[in-house]
Order: structure tokens, then sequence, then C-alpha cells
């Protein structure tokens, strides 16, 4: 609410519109710090657990892949975790490989345009327009392998709907490899910045024993050094047959947060190679089963973190219930732990670390200043934040940005 | 440890009170009393390193309310959801939200969904149900969503925006930014 | 067919400024919006810009089913704009309500919401889930081309 009394819309301001929907995040300031910190999430409540318990478990993948634009191969896959464990089956060898591509094309993707955004939030803007180009390409295989840029109605329970063509996966191979240069200069630059460095060390700390009380997930747990990962943990799809890392790193700031996600990308890249190279021959779908009574749960890694499912069935071909929480409705609420007593001006950058999912949960930060009684809208809290980094990057005599060769 | 292993370290250690079953070994579906539910919670997180609560799930049940603690143990498969059944026309449990904050919002989206009180909670407010349906137990077996939305497009119609009577913008030009 | 004074409809042609208005969707076609910002589609060099308040729009770009609590302020941001003023709904949601349909949170697509307060507003549609880049700036074009 503004100071006359109208709810308005929040924008961030020219350069991108990602930010645009209605308060979510209530902060209130004294002097330049956090005292108290509120959330709203009615703006985007659309009761999807009751739509999709008005649906057939073969239609609900596909409504699961609109909860989030970025999450779509997480939750529908999720879905189909959480039936195929209520069913106590194994979809086959080539079905696995499959969602184990299309996931992580999605975790490239949802990573690279987070990087894009975090730079955005500190003024680093040659990052956010570099790492959205790059993000294009990964898109672009994901439209070869499926047929769309963003949502493939590939999974279902039992496997997945339609096979990958494999006469693009040269192409496919070929967009990796020109990727996987570009996220290590990119990984390197970050790493290698003493004004990153400066600005985001210390900022937005979780604790372990936060992270845990929380029951915070993903790369904003493992950057607090909480070893967890679905993908290892609860395996799934083809992975406990790759070669592949858990990134962790410790400290819990923002800066190794950013770290966690940029080292993902890599590794993203490692599994995709091998996924595409081992993908094996076969069946991809066991065929739509009859869903028993019973009850079962699936669990995902998302790029936000753990996503989890819970199905019930009647014996009818509708689910009794299904819950489903995306790792943000967890990860946000975290914000209180990172975010109290933190400066007016790393507001946005804490927020965005946690990677909210912008539809599983609501975030836009409107201010309440008990000093000046004025409010500030998200378009001001972000100039704050870039007016912080060029304040440190002056004070060091460096450029706020990152020199990254384009073409 | 797994589901097994689990079910029979807290039937052990509450007697009497727990019924589980081990759907796989990284599944455990185990029922306690409302009354149970702080303990069984506290000495889970005591005993177990890496406990913390994934989610829960609210639901109406032909016998009353359900509310099914979804625990997970990071590290491990395994997941170990705590169910109690809670008695209408007012159901009502601990909040373990007084124990952690994980519990904190998805409490609150209980409630909205089926009105659930959680006794002990610092902030129940509703969280996930807009004013205009804020009433309504959308988890429901009575609610009928079809229904509800044309009770609400027409009591919206009948209301006036806030937006009416307000003036609408100027027709000769658009502000400077 | 949008009646304007000839100056402004002129001035919309060459460098359009376009409020985007997120409700409650789930952010992919507002993700494409973006995208149409990126090097590739780069619309600003097109003068599509961006701008922060519909007070300085001349067009609205509307994703999603507008859930409930975003009826409201949908409409106000509408009466914001100052005339001439059109809208693009991008996606199946924002033409349909898409897959939130049946949903008893949402209060209906943009049109509809808008309408109440504006019975005379325009709207283009391209529908899609989400629509490519390609087809957001085209709707926007066909808009433009409309004026």
């Amino acid at each position: 609410m503004s100071a006359t009394g109208t709810r308005r819309i929040v924008n961030i301001g020219p350069f991108h519109p990602l930010l645009e929907e209605p308060v979510g995040f209530a902060l209130t300031v004294e002097g330049e710090r956090v005292v108290h910190v509120d959330a709203r999430m009615d703006y985007i409540h659309k009761g999807i657990e009751r739509l999709a318990q008005q649906r057939t478990y073969d239609m609900i993948p596909i409504l699961l892949e609109r909860i989030c634009g970025i999450c779509s191969v997480t939750h529908s896959v999720c879905f189909c975790h959480a039936v195929e464990d209520l069913l106590g089956i194994e979809i086959p060898p080539r079905a696995k490989y499959i969602r184990t591509i299309i996931g992580e094309l999605e975790r490239l993707h949802s990573h690279l345009l987070w990087v894009g955004l975090a730079g955005h939030f500190i003024g680093y803007n040659t990052v956010f327009m570099w790492s959205w180009r790059y993000r294009e390409p990964v898109c672009d295989v994901f439209e070869m392998l499926t047929g769309h840029r963003q949502n493939s109605a590939l999974p279902m329970v039992g496997g997945v709907r339609r096979d990958i063509p494999e006469r693009y996966l040269p192409d496919a191979r070929k967009a990796l490899d020109t990727l996987d240069g570009k996220v290590r200069m990119l990984t390197d630059a970050v790493m290698d910045d003493p004004v990153l460095a400066a600005r985001l060390a210390g900022v937005g700390v979780l604790t372990p024993q936060q992270v845990v009380d929380y029951g915070v997930v993903g790369p904003t747990a493992r950057a607090s050094g909480v070893d967890t990962d679905v993908r290892r943990d609860d395996p799934y799809a083809a992975y406990d047959e790759l070669d592949w890392n858990v990134i962790t790193r410790t400290g819990g700031d923002v800066f190794q947060k950013a770290v966690v996600r940029l080292l993902e990308l890599t590794e993203s890249i490692r599994i995709l190679r091998q996924a595409l190279d081992r993908l094996p021959a076969g069946e991809i779908n066991l065929g739509l089963q009859h869903v028993p009574r019973g009850e079962g749960i699936g669990r995902y890694e998302a790029p936000r973190g753990e996503d989890i499912h819970y199905v019930r069935s009647n014996g009818t071909n509708m689910p009794e219930r299904l819950k489903v929480r995306a790792p943000s409705f967890t990860n946000i609420a975290s914000f209180k732990a990172s975010c109290l007593g933190a400066q007016i001006a790393d507001v946005t950058i804490t927020l965005a670390a946690c990677d909210p999912c912008y539809s599983c949960t609501e975030r836009t930060a409107v201010v309440r200043n008990l000093d000046t009684g004025r409010e500030e809208s998200l378009a001001e809290l972000v100039e704050r934040s870039r007016a912080e980094t060029r304040r440190l990057a002056t004070e060091m005599g460096r450029r706020p940005d990152l020199d990254l060769p384009g073409e | 440890m797994d589901a097994g292993e689990l079910g029979g370290r807290l039937e052990a250690a509450f007697p009497g009170r727990v019924r589980w079953t081990a759907r796989s070994p990284k599944r455990l579906y185990a029922t306690v009393p409302a009354d149970a539910l702080l303990e069984v919670f506290d000495w889970c997180r005591a005993g177990i390193a890496g406990f913390r609560l994934g989610t829960s799930t609210v639901i109406d049940l032909p016998d009353g309310v359900g509310v099914f603690h979804h625990f997970a143990i990071n590290g491990s498969p395994l997941v170990a959801t705590v169910k109690v059944v809670l008695p209408r026309p007012d159901p009502r449990v601990a909040s373990l939200a007084q124990r952690v904050p994980a519990a904190d919002w998805i409490e609150r989206e209980m409630h909205d969904l089926l009105g659930v009180t959680f006794e002990g909670h610092p902030d129940p407010r509703r969280l996930i149900k807009a004013e205009a349906y804020f009433d309504v137990r959308p988890q429901s077996r009575d609610f009928d969503p079809a229904a509800f939305r044309a009770d609400v497009d027409e009591e919206l119609r009948n209301r006036a925006s806030p937006a009416e009577g307000r003036p609408d913008a100027s027709p000769t030009g658009k502000a400077e930014p | 067919m949008l009646t304007a004074p000839s100056i402004f409809a002129r001035a919309l042609r060459r460098s359009p400024w376009v409020f985007h208005v997120g409700t409650s969707g789930c952010n992919n076609c507002d993700i494409e919006i973006a995208d149409c910002l990126t090097p590739r589609f780069d619309v600003e060099r097109f003068g599509i810009r961006l701008v922060g308040s519909p007070r300085h729009a001349d067009l609205m770009l509307i994703s999603g089913p507008v859930s409930r609590a975003c009826r409201e302020v949908l409409q106000q941001a509408w009466l914001d704009m100052p005339r001439p003023r059109a809208a693009v709904c991008v996606g199946v949601c924002a033409c349909s309500m898409g897959a939130y349909r049946d949903a008893y949170s949402v209060a209906g697509p943009p049109d509809t919401v808008i309408r109440e307060v504006d019975p005379a507003a325009k709207f283009v549609y391209v529908p899609g889930c989400p629509p490519k880049p390609e087809a957001i700036i085209a709707g926007i074009v066909r808009l433009l081309g409309e004026l």
C-alpha cells in the first residue's frame, strides 16, 4: 500500500519486468537495518492442488508443469515419482535418462536466469545480459529435444510420453560444449572479482543450524555446508549411474550461494554429456497403470532444492489428495533469519539468494521506515543495492561489473 | 537407518501409541495420537542427525481431519510421515512451529485449507487465502469449486470496485517518466 | 480500430512504451517477455521500452489468469494508463485462463476483469504456454499496426 492508500503494482524499473508481482514481502526498517519482515502470499495462490484432485493421473503432469515457469520438469516429474512410489515401480532405463536430460537442462537455464537476476540486483548489468544471452541456447536445445522451449509435456507416470529425436543430439552436444566454456569463464570472473567478494561476503548468512531449523534446501542450504541433495540422497532417474558431485561450500553468505549455483552449472553440463552419450535403447514408458488405493511420496532436486509431492489414491483415476511443496516455500521463509538485522541495501540480493521461484512463492519488498515513515518500492531498494555496489567499487578503484567478452 | 528400523524404535519409545507401516525401506508412515505429536517430534529431533520437517499435508478424511507431517533426514533417502487424525468440527493439535520455524508457514497454510488450529503457533494469521474467499475451506470434501466460482463471481459483479468512481487517467497524453 | 489524435498514433507507432503486469501466472510468460529484452530479440532497438508505471505507458502487457486478490490492482493499473491505451494478453492464461479455468482463486481473464471498469478496452491476444518471444513481439507489432 502506498501512502495514499491505493495498492499499486511495483515494477522493478525499465530493465526487465520479472519482479512485477504485487506485494510479497513487507519489511520494516529502522535506520539502515531491517527490524521486521512479513510476507503475503495470497496474490498468486491458484488452488493447483484442488485442481489436480479433479484431473486424471495422466493429465496432472501437464497441469503441474504450469505451477512455475522455471520448474516445469521439476513438478511434473516429482508427481510421477510420488505415484511411482505408491505403485512401487521403476521406469525403463531410457526414460530415466530422458528425465535426467530434461531435468538438467532445466537446472542450467534456471541457474543462468538466477545469475542474471542477481547481477541485475547488484548492478552488474553485463552479467544479466550475458547470462540471459547464454540461457537462450539451453532453451533451444530443450526445444530441439522436446518440441517446446519451456513445457515439454514429456513426463508421465511410468516414464516419458515421447522419445527425444536422436538426430538433434550432435547439436545438443555442440551447444553444451560452447556453454561449458562460457560458464567456466563466468565462474572464474565471479570468483576472482574483489568487488563481488566484498559486496556479498557476510551478507544474508544462514548458519547450518538455521538451515535445518527452517528446513532450507538446495543451493541455499549447500552454501552453508549442509550436505543435502535429493539426486544423491534419494536417487532417481539416472543419477546413481553417472559420475557427478554435490556442490557444497561453507560460510552460507550470498557469495557462497552464487558460487554453488555457478559450480552446479558445470556439474549439470557434465551430467548432461554423460547422459547424452550413454542414452540406452529401449522402451520409454511402462504404460499408465491403474493406481490402487495407497499413498506415495515423491522427491526431486529442483534447481532451488528439494521438491516434495505427497499423493493419496482412493483407487479411482483421480487422486484423493495431492500435496505439493516447492522448495521456495521453505526457503523463502528463511528470509526472516537471513534478513533480520540486514542492511537495507542488502535486502534484494539476500532475497534473491534464496532463489525464489516467483510463482511457487511471492516476493517483492515494500518497506516501512520507522524513522521517515516513507515507503520504498522494490525499484528503489534495487537502486540502493546498486548504489552500495558502486560505492564499494569506487573505494576499491574498480569498475562495478564484470568484463565478459561477448561475441 | 531405514523405515522399518525407525518404525521399530518409535514403537519402543512410545509403547502402545504408535501404529506404523514401512511401505518401502525409505517410506515410513506412523500414526500417533494427537497429544503425543510434540513428544514424538522432540524425540526424533533429539535423536536423529539432520532431521528436518519437509512439509505437511492436511486432508479431509472420512473419520476426521488428517494432519500428516513429512519429515526428511539430510543425507538419507528416508521420509518419515507422522500422522494425526483430528476430530471435527474443531480440529486442533499442538503446533510444531513453536519448536522449529520450518513449521510456521505450512501450519498457517493448513489452517487456511481446512481450519485446523495449531495450538501454540506464534503467528496464526491466514497465509494463502485472499479476502475474497477466506471463509472457504478449499480442501474440504464438501467444497465445490464450480459453485464457489459462480457465487463469488456474482458477488464481485455486484460489488463496486474501488477502481470505480475514481477519475480515469487523462486522455490528453502520457505523463513524462 | 482505436481512435486517437493522429499525432499520438504516429508517436505510438514509433516508440511504444509498455507496462508489464504479471497477475498470478506461473511466470513463464513473464520470463519470455523479459527475454524480448535480451540480445537475441532486443526489442529496444524497435523503440519498445518497458516502463515502471502505467502512467507512462501506451500499452499494457498482461500475463497470467487474474487471481481474485489481483483483480482490483489490475483494474487500477488500467485506469492509471492514459489514453490511447490497449493491452496485449500474453499467454493462454491471459487469453482464457488456461490451466486455471476451474480454479477457485481466479477471478477471470484480464479482458473480462478490465472490461468491468472500461467496456471499450482493446486487446490483442497472443496464445501459447508460453508463447515464444517472437510471437509476443508479433502481437505487439500487430497492435501497433492497427492504430
